[in-house]
C-alpha cells in the first residue's frame, strides 16, 4: 500500500484530503476513498514513477474537462513529494454494477430496451470522445459500469485517454484489441477504438466474443501463439458469411448461438462489416459511432414484448417478415401496431418510449424521450401516445375527421391514423 | 425483494437464451507437502494462506469476464491425493485444513499432477476448449523420500499443460543445494524458486503468488511500444509483478 488510513495530503491553498481506506488495486495503481472538507472522493495513485509525458497528458485531460457526463473523469492532479502522481475523481455511485457482472450473468439488465439504451449511451459517449480529438486506447470488459434498471452508463479507467495518434505505452487487452495492434503494425487510435467498441457491443448483445469459435479446438492451451493467431494473425469472425471455419461451438458458446439469430439484419451487417471488411480497411469499414447510434435506435424502436415470457423480440421490418413466434418461449408473437415517420418505424406497446430522432432526423439526442405509449387505466384495450413535444399535433382518421391534439395530449392508437407532428413531419399508424 | 429474485424478474425471456458468456478456464493449483516434517507452524501457515487467498479470490474473479478461475489442491506425503476430485470454482472451493503425516513422496505427486494435466476428454481435468496456461505452486520443506522423482518429472514435462504453466516452488526452510536442485528442476527457472524461512513469509508468499498471478493472467492490458506486437508472455509479467510485491517481505530469498 502506498498510503495509509488517516494520511493527510496537502493540496495547497489550505486545502487538503484525508485517506480513509483502500478501495481497490489494479495493474497501474491503487484507488483510495478520501475525504476533502468532509466530502468523499476517490483518489488514484500510480505505483510506478510515471513519465513526464504521462503526467502532462493527465493534466491536459483534466484541464480540458470531461467529454460527456458518462465519463468518470480525473478532476485534479496530485504530485506527491516522493515523485509519485495521482488524481482525484468522483466516487462511482452505488447504483452502478460492472459490465463484467452483466456478462457473467450475475446482474441482467431490466429489459432488452434498457440494454439497448446502455449501448446507445456508450456509442454516444465515444462519439463525443472522438469528436473531442481523443482516443481511449484500452477498451475492455473492465472499463464500463451500468445501472441495470435505467441503462445509465459510467466509463472508468480514463487514464490512457490521449489525443488521437498519440500513445503513452498502453496497447490494450487481448480479445478486445484490434488485430493490427496485436500484430504490432499500429498503435491504438480512433480506428482501433472503433474495433474494440464493436467487440464490446457484440458482447453486450450476444454474450460472446466475435472471434471465438471452432478454431479454439486447434489449440491445446490458449497460449501466446494461439492468442496471436486468434486475435491478430488470422482472426475469423464466428458469423463470417462465407468462411464457416470458426462458428461458435455448440454446448460451449451457448449464449451467442442462441442470441445472434434474433438480432436485426442491419445489426448483423454492421458487425460483419467491422469484423470482416474492417480487418483490411481499418479506416473505412469499421462501423462508426454515428452509424451504431442509428442502427441501435432502430433496433430499440422495433422491439415488441412476448406476452407469455416477457422476451423482447424484433418486429422484423428489415427482414420483411414479422417475427411469428417468440424466440425464447416459442409462443406466438404479439400483434402490434407501429408508427411510421419517414423511414422510422416504431412498434407501439404500453411502456414504449419515443425518442427525439423520430421527429427530427438531424437530432443527435438518441436518448432524449419525446413521448411514451400509455394504456387507458379504465379500458386496458385503449392505447395512446402521450407526446411531450412543444407544439400541437393534428390527426386524421380514415373517415377524414381531423382533430387537434394539444400539447401534452394523447394520440389514440388507431389503425391508419395519419399524424401531422409539424409542417415537415408526418406519420401514420399501421398494423 | 431479494437480489436474486429481482434478477430473476429482469430479462426473464432473454435469460432463456443463455445467461452468461463462455469463459476460458484458468487453473490455479496448490501442490502441498504435508509430510510429518511440515507439522506445526509450517502447515499452519499453508492452511492460513490458502484461506486468505480464498477470501480475496472472489474480487479477482469479479473483475474479469474473460477467465473463469478454477482451483485445485494436491497433498502429498506417503502418497498423493487431490483435496477435491475436480477443479472447483472460486465460490465452490472450500479449504479443509491439512494434517501432517508420513514421508515426502514427490513421485506420487508428479504422477497425480500428470494425470490431472490432460484434457477432460483424455481422462484429465483440463478443459477441452479454451484453457489458459495454469499456475502451479509447489511447497515443500525437504528432500523427496521417493527415489524416482526425476523420472516422474521427466514424464510430467512431456505434458503441454505443464510446459506452458507458470510454475513456482516454495522451499520452506531448506538450505541444502540438493533439495534446492529438486525445486529448480520443477520450475525450470531459478527465478520462481523462493526460499522462505518463516511461517509468516510462507503465508505471504503463497498469498502474493496466487493472487497476483491469477490477476495478471485473467485480467491485464498489454503495455509497450507496440513494436513486435502486443502479445505478451503473461507468465513473465506475473513473475515481475510477484517479485515487486515480495521485495519488501523479510525472510524470502531468491
Amino acid at each position: 500500500m502506498l498510503l495509509n488510513k488517516n494520511d493527510k495530503i496537502d493540496l495547497g491553498g489550505g486545502d487538503s484530503i484525508v485517506v480513509q481506506k483502500l478501495l481497490g488495486e489494479g495493474g497501474q495503481g491503487e484507488v483510495y476513498l478520501v475525504t476533502r472538507n468532509g466530502q468523499p472522493f476517490a483518489l488514484k495513485v500510480y505505483k510506478d514513477f510515471e513519465s513526464e509525458d504521462f503526467r502532462y497528458n493527465l493534466k491536459n485531460n483534466i484541464d480540458r474537462g470531461v467529454p460527456s457526463e458518462d465519463f468518470l473523469w480525473p478532476k485534479q492532479l496530485l504530485d506527491f513529494t516522493d515523485g509519485h502522481i495521482g488524481y482525484l475523481m468522483d466516487l462511482r455511485p452505488k447504483n452502478y454494477v460492472s459490465f463484467v457482472s452483466y456478462l457473467t450473468g450475475k446482474t441482467p439488465f431490466r429489459s432488452r430496451a434498457v440494454l439497448l439504451h446502455w449501448c446507445i449511451r456508450l456509442c454516444a459517449a465515444f462519439k463525443k470522445l472522438h469528436e473531442s480529438g481523443y482516443s481511449y486506447q484500452d477498451l475492455n470488459d473492465g472499463s464500463f459500469f451500468l445501472d441495470p434498471d435505467t441503462g445509465d452508463l459510467l466509463i472508468c479507467d480514463n487514464d490512457n485517454v490521449t489525443a488521437d495518434k498519440k500513445n503513452l505505452g498502453i496497447l490494450g487487452k487481448m480479445r478486445y484489441m484490434a488485430p493490427e495492434i496485436v500484430r504490432g503494425e499500429q498503435l491504438p487510435d480512433i480506428h482501433s477504438d472503433r474495433f474494440s467498441l464493436a467487440v464490446i457491443l457484440f458482447m453486450a448483445l450476444c454474450l460472446g466474443n466475435p472471434y471465438e469459435g471452432e478454431r479454439l479446438k486447434q489449440y491445446d492451451v490458449i497460449d501466446e501463439k494461439a492468442e496471436y493467431d486468434l486475435y491478430g494473425g488470422n482472426p475469423v469472425f464466428t458469423f463470417h458469411k462465407t468462411d464457416r471455419s470458426n462458428r461458435p461451438i455448440r454446448g460451449y458458446h451457448t449464449s451467442v448461438i442462441r442470441r445472434w439469430p434474433y438480432l436485426p439484419l442491419y445489426i448483423k451487417e454492421a458487425f460483419h462489416r467491422t469484423f470482416v471488411d474492417g480487418l483490411a480497411d481499418r479506416e473505412n469499414e469499421r462501423t462508426t459511432e454515428l452509424e451504431w447510434l442509428r442502427l441501435l435506435s432502430a433496433y430499440r424502436d422495433e422491439l415488441m414484448t412476448c406476452p407469455s415470457c416477457g422476451y423482447e423480440m424484433i418486429y422484423g421490418f428489415e427482414e420483411k417478415q414479422k417475427t411469428a413466434v417468440c424466440p425464447a418461449c416459442g409462443k406466438p408473437a404479439p400483434a402490434v401496431a407501429w408508427l411510421s415517420v419517414g423511414k422510422h418505424r416504431v412498434t407501439l406497446e404500453p411502456g414504449k418510449r419515443l425518442y427525439a430522432p423520430l421527429l427530427d432526423k438531424f437530432s443527435s439526442q438518441y436518448n432524449q424521450e419525446i413521448g411514451e405509449v400509455i394504456q387507458n387505466k379504465k379500458n386496458l384495450a385503449l392505447w395512446g401516445i402521450r407526446l411531450n413535444t412543444p407544439q400541437d399535433t393534428a390527426v386524421r382518421d380514415t373517415a377524414g375527421t381531423v382533430k387537434i391534439i394539444p400539447q401534452g395530449g394523447v394520440i389514440p392508437i388507431v389503425q391508419n391514423l395519419s399524424i401531422k407532428f409539424n409542417e415537415n413531419t408526418k406519420g401514420e399508424i399501421q398494423k | 425483494m431479494s437480489e436474486e429474485r429481482m434478477n430473476e424478474e429482469r430479462m426473464t425471456g432473454d435469460r432463456m437464451l443463455g445467461d452468461g458468456i463462455a469463459r476460458q478456464e484458468l487453473n490455479l493449483m496448490f501442490i502441498i507437502d504435508n509430510s510429518g516434517s511440515m507439522a506445526g507452524e509450517k502447515l499452519g501457515a499453508v492452511n492460513n494462506a490458502i484461506r486468505d487467498v480464498m477470501s480475496i479470490m472472489p474480487e479477482v474473479q469479479e473483475d474479469t469476464s474473460d477467465a473463469e478461475i478454477r482451483i485445485s489442491a494436491l497433498q502429498f506425503s506417503d502418497s498423493a491425493k487431490w483435496v477435491y476430485s475436480e477443479p472447483k470454482s472460486v465460490s465452490d472451493f472450500k479449504w479443509k485444513d491439512l494434517s501432517p503425516e508420513g514421508g515426502t513422496n514427490l513421485s506420487a505427486a508428479y504422477s497425480e499432477l500428470g494425470k490431472w494435466l490432460s484434457k477432460k476428454s483424455n481422462g484429465g481435468q483440463m478443459p477441452d476448449i479454451g484453457g489458459v496456461a495454469p499456475i502451479l505452486i509447489l511447497m515443500t520443506d525437504g528432500l523427496p523420500t521417493s527415489p524416482d522423482w526425476e523420472t516422474r518429472l521427466n514424464e510430467l514435462k512431456k505434458k503441454g499443460w505443464f510446459r506452458v504453466a507458470l510454475k513456482y516452488a516454495l522451499a520452506v526452510g531448506i538450505n541444502s543445494d540438493e533439495a534446492m536442485d529438486v525445486l529448480n528442476k520443477f520450475t525450470g527457472n531459478p527465478e520462481t524458486v523462493l526460499k522462505v524461512y518463516t511461517a509468516e513469509a510462507l503465508r505471504k508468499a503463497i498469498q502474493v503468488i496466487a493472487v497476483t498471478a491469477s490477476k495478471v493472467k485473467s485480467n491485464s492490458s498489454s503495455k509497450g511500444t507496440g513494436a513486435g506486437g502486443a502479445v505478451v508472455n503473461n507468465n513473465e509479467v506475473a513473475v515481475a509483478e510477484v517479485a515487486g510485491k515480495l521485495e519488501e517481505v523479510d525472510d524470502i530469498e531468491w
